[in-house]
């Protein structure tokens, strides 16, 4: 072997070997890119600019304005073709008892979708927005320009100004485009500094874009507390992540940051005295407890904003709305069992949870008219031991913020079934034995406690704020299993 | 004719030139031994009936290759080692993707070399696998088998998913009826 020919060897044995390197990872035809007929401008709120770039999407988007189908979700009717705006405090009439004494126990309704979001501030009874400025945080796109513009005085400025100081154009515009996406490529980003600082408390910093799909709707859908001062003036929003990491947000530490914090002790509940905090629809936080579909990898996004053919392409379903109202389309695809089967099985699962709810609500009901009644014997005379009743009001707030939390979860247990069983079972036990406690002490005070207590709810669910609401019949859910009226008769509610 | 014949003798020329060379060359050394053998191999190699049926060989392989890659190509041909038979009769019941091969899917078609290059890649595998028995009860795709499949997906159906992020979770997450596991409704 000469070196010429190992020369020659090695020079077709380099040049072939890079013949079929680049043959077999070229030649093959580019992917189509989207053409982009118009850009967005930065910091541009308009959603129908961005329309301009992306009209599927946003086409897809303004029917959020449209009613959904009546009858489709036995639990959360609401901007439905029927038009009715549901009471809340009819629904679940222990409620009305819980919440009296602020705006929540006033007028409480189902909610109307992110449409509405920023108008239904307008027309609801105005006591749900003596908070001021900081009620616009998960409401309108411009807050954390406005907190910029205004400084941190804007969260307690009084509602009328805090909203008027919104561009007019813009004044009833809710969830926006801009809320979710960078509008130079549309990647997900997070438009609540509120938000973020609740994330940072939960140490992970970077996150998939799979992840994102969670997190755009989590800077709304969950739980938070507002700071007030001595005087009672909304300092922001915080969230109650502290000891919470990742995937692990639990009922028990939120309730343990409410607790031991004095400034989330936003109202004075009427029927117990009781300075408390409040928890508000927690989604984000209950779904990512380890739920089947959390654990599955899936998002927000994978279920309520399916992807849905316009013409030749996928888009996002961005007309978000409950699953069953979409005749479960987002479901059928992993779960191929067909809609109707699916159907009765959330159902099964709300049914479930709606009488547990029941259970613990109207128990923390029946404790909180005990407390009041401690609280009455002193003026009696008589004397109730500090002990029992501390350790007594103690179990009482931990079923309270229990109740709360299911109670304001939009989706009747859904989202994890199993934590709702959990909660509420949890719920029940500490309302229980709140209850055993108060009537040891007021026995032991003298004070006789009939077996079945009087709730009179009338006094709470009737004749509420400036548009006088009452309670109505026909929204109330009943327990599906018939247990709650044997734990307490009908006639003991007072309704 | 003649300029056949013309240039057979000066191949054969130029055959018998190599030889001489090579058996003086190594003549001066001490390699006389080895270079016996040596000398018998080129003698072989360079041997005209062996030239010849190497030749007819190699021609008759390239006329037959696109027939031998066609019959290869064919779900039944996939389908005819039993362990594929979940596999294959999924595919025969499945409505979408009746009118596609498993080479479809399952090797690149981004271009030709690639094609044929992970065709004998992956059918030697199966081979190897088959014959030794060593196919596991639940056949899964590799890495790399569910790199080829996604861009196989993406290649049809392109436009479609042009207008949403294809990079959150894997197409079959969701489309499970393709992934020869679930049947849909």
């Amino acid at each position: 072997m000469t070196k010429r020919t190992i020369a020659v060897c090695v020079i077709c044995g380099v040049f072939g070997v890079t013949g079929v390197v680049l043959l077999a990872n070229g030649c093959a035809p580019s992917r189509p890119e989207l053409v982009k007929v118009a850009s967005i401008p930065d910091g541009e709120y308009d959603p129908a600019e961005w329309g301009k770039a992306y009209p599927l999407e946003y086409e897809s988007w303004a029917k959020t304005k449209e009613p959904r189908p009546t009858g489709k979700s036995k639990y959360k009717p609401g901007l439905d073709t029927d038009k009715i705006v549901y009471d809340k405090l009819s629904e679940f009439p222990f409620m009305a008892l819980l919440f009296h004494g602020w705006g929540f126990g006033v007028e409480y309704n189902e909610p109307q979708g992110h449409w509405y979001m920023r108008i239904d501030q307008d027309i609801i009874d105005q006591s749900r927005t003596k908070a001021g400025g900081v009620c616009l945080n998960c409401k309108s796109p411009y807050m954390d320009a406005l907190v910029k513009e205004h400084g941190p005085g804007f969260y307690s400025m009084p509602w009328q100004e805090a909203v008027a100081k919104i561009p007019a154009k813009h004044k009833d515009l809710g969830a926006a485009c801009i809320d979710c996406h960078d509008n130079r490529t549309m990647d997900l980003k997070i438009n609540r500094a509120a938000f973020s600082k609740g994330l940072a408390k939960l140490g992970k910093k970077e996150f998939t874009r799979q992840e994102m799909r969670t997190l755009v709707c989590a800077q709304c859908h969950v739980t938070y507390n507002v700071p007030k001062d001595q005087n009672m003036k909304s300092l922001g929003v915080d969230h109650p992540y502290d000891g919470s990491t990742w995937g692990t947000i639990t009922i028990e530490n939120i309730i343990a940051v409410i607790k031991r914090t004095p400034a989330y002790k936003e109202w004075t509940q009427a029927v117990t005295g009781l300075k408390v905090g409040f928890l508000r629809h927690p989604e984000f936080e209950f779904f990512t407890r380890a739920s089947v579909h959390w654990n599955a990898g899936l998002s927000c996004a994978d279920c309520h904003m399916p992807y849905q053919k316009a013409g030749a392409n996928k888009i996002s379903n961005h007309n978000l709305m409950s699953p069953l109202k979409d005749d479960l389309r987002a479901c059928v695809k992993c779960h191929p069992q067909g809609a109707e089967r699916l159907k009765r099985q959330v159902i099964e699962t709300q049914d479930r949870t709606v009488s547990l709810l029941l259970r613990a609500g109207y128990g923390t009901a029946t404790a909180a008219k005990l407390i009041e009644l401690a609280n009455a014997a002193p003026r009696q005379g008589k004397t109730v031991d500090q002990g029992l009743y501390a350790q007594a009001v103690d179990f009482y707030l931990e079923a309270l913020y229990r109740v709360i939390f299911i109670g304001a979860e939009n989706s009747l247990g859904f989202h994890n079934p199993m934590e709702a069983g959990r909660i509420l079972g949890d719920a029940i036990a500490f309302s229980a034995k709140s209850e055993a406690l108060l009537r040891q002490l007021l026995a032991a005070a003298g004070v006789t406690v009939p077996a079945n207590i009087m709730l009179d709810l009338t006094k709470y669910i009737n004749n509420r704020g400036t548009h006088r609401k009452n309670f109505r019949k026909e929204f109330e859910f009943a327990d599906p299993f018939g247990i709650q009226e044997r734990i307490l008769p009908r006639a003991a509610r007072g309704i | 004719m003649n300029s056949v014949r013309t240039i057979l003798s000066n191949l054969f020329q130029a055959i018998a030139r190599v030889r001489s060379a090579a058996a003086d060359g190594l003549a001066s050394l001490a390699e006389r031994d080895r270079s016996a053998s040596r000398r018998r191999a080129l003698r072989i190699i360079t041997n005209r009936y062996v030239l010849a049926s190497l030749a007819l060989v190699l021609v008759g392989m390239g006329a037959a290759a696109p027939f031998l890659v066609r019959i290869t190509s064919t779900p039944g041909f996939c389908g005819s080692c039993h362990v594929m038979d979940d596999q294959y009769e999924h595919w025969f019941y499945d409505g979408k993707h009746r009118m596609i091969s498993c080479v479809d899917c399952h090797l690149p078609n981004n271009n030709i070399v690639n094609h044929l290059v992970w065709k004998g890649i992956d059918g030697m595998k199966d081979v190897f696998f088959f014959y030794t028995r060593l196919t596991p009860e639940i056949i899964r795709a590799s890495s790399h088998a569910r790199r080829t499949i996604r861009a196989n997906c993406v290649r049809c159906h392109d436009e479609m998913v042009s207008r949403v992020s294809i990079d959150t979770m894997q197409c079959w997450d969701c489309h499970r009826a393709r992934n020869h596991q679930v049947v849909a409704q």
